[in-house]
């Protein structure tokens, strides 16, 4: 791709992603969105103007939250966000108000679900682990 | 800059730690090192009220850190790029002239060990100009003698009331001086 030597040993380097605007998948589920502004050999990353966007159903709200420095095995994948496309989202944005009580229902209908499915799973002899990280 | 060294100017800035299992703890950032392991003095958590944190560093996700702290960066960044260049070319200027224009203001006592060294007639002039054992009627003169067209050596009469053109001749001279030395070096 760029002439620039390698930071780390993948087949892409983040140096084309300077100065973009990123969206970034944390492994709790988080998705950032802001402006690259440095990284290092660990993928440790520094957003700049970023919010933290949370999507339920069709509809997603932010939240204003300055300069991020994201530690580098926290991350999943980002990816750079075309801004003409941007503006022409199928989505609709709430208040944030709004969208933490989105959040917070379809996290209580998930938490019931998966209560019931470990029940029946249990009946059968497996057991289920909740896993408290990785939920992306 | 590398997001370490943007935690190691965020020091002394209130910053929001978030651990992976989700714990957040608020506070001034005190120390930090190439782990991100980092210990925060005062606000502590609004849960735990701690007044000092250590937290090592595998087990945060993310910080947070105010605006200023990159506006700071950027700053300090501008700052160092100006001093390095400002240094630089100012030594290396100093370097280029000639010493002894530089030893001949310095002061009487300097220059009387320094007109021995022999370095040209126009600059032992110059060291006799303001030099206080020599007499004044043997001072040379700021005014060019018309009589003497040879510089090397010239006796240049000291002209009490000698006017900022004269000065201004006198400089010119010295510029002129400087580059047929360097020119035939």
């Amino acid at each position: 791709m760029s002439f620039t030597p390698q930071f780390f040993t993948t087949a892409e380097s983040l140096v084309d992603s300077l100065d973009k605007k990123l969206l970034v998948v944390l492994r709790d589920g988080r998705k950032i969105i802001g402006i690259l502004r440095s990284y290092d050999q660990f993928a440790n990353l520094v957003l700049q103007d970023s919010l933290e966007r949370i999507y339920v159903g069709d509809a997603y709200g932010d939240i204003e939250r300055g300069v991020f420095i994201i530690r580098g095995e926290n991350v999943v994948l980002l990816g750079e966000i075309d801004c003409d496309v941007e503006d022409a989202l199928p989505l609709r944005q709430v208040p944030i108000e709004d969208i933490l009580q989105l959040q917070r229902e379809e996290a209580e209908e998930k938490a019931r679900k998966d209560k019931l499915r470990h029940h029946l799973l249990y009946k059968q002899g497996f057991s289920v682990d909740f896993a408290d990280n990785d939920l992306y | 800059m590398l997001p370490l060294s943007l935690l190691n100017a965020a020091v002394g800035f209130p910053i929001l730690v978030e651990l992976k299992n989700g714990e957040t703890y608020n506070g001034h950032l005190e120390k930090c090192d190439n782990f991100m392991n980092i210990s925060l003095r005062e606000d502590g958590d609004r849960f735990w009220r701690l007044p000092e944190t250590y937290v090592r560093g595998n087990t945060i996700k993310y910080l947070r850190v105010p605006d200023a702290v990159l506006d700071k960066v950027k700053e300090d960044m501008l700052k160092n790029r100006n001093m390095g260049n400002r240094g630089g070319r100012g030594g290396r200027g100093r370097g280029g002239n000639v010493g002894g224009r530089g030893g001949g203001h310095t002061g009487g006592s300097q220059t009387g060990g320094g007109r021995g060294r022999g370095r040209g007639g126009w600059l032992d002039a110059l060291d006799k100009l303001n030099d206080p054992a020599v007499n004044e009627k043997d001072k040379p003169s700021l005014h060019k003698d018309k009589s003497s067209g040879n510089n090397s050596s010239s006796k240049w009469k000291l002209n009490k009331s000698s006017t900022m053109a004269n000065k201004k001749d006198f400089l010119d001279e010295l510029r002129r001086q400087l580059k047929q030395r360097t020119q035939q070096q």
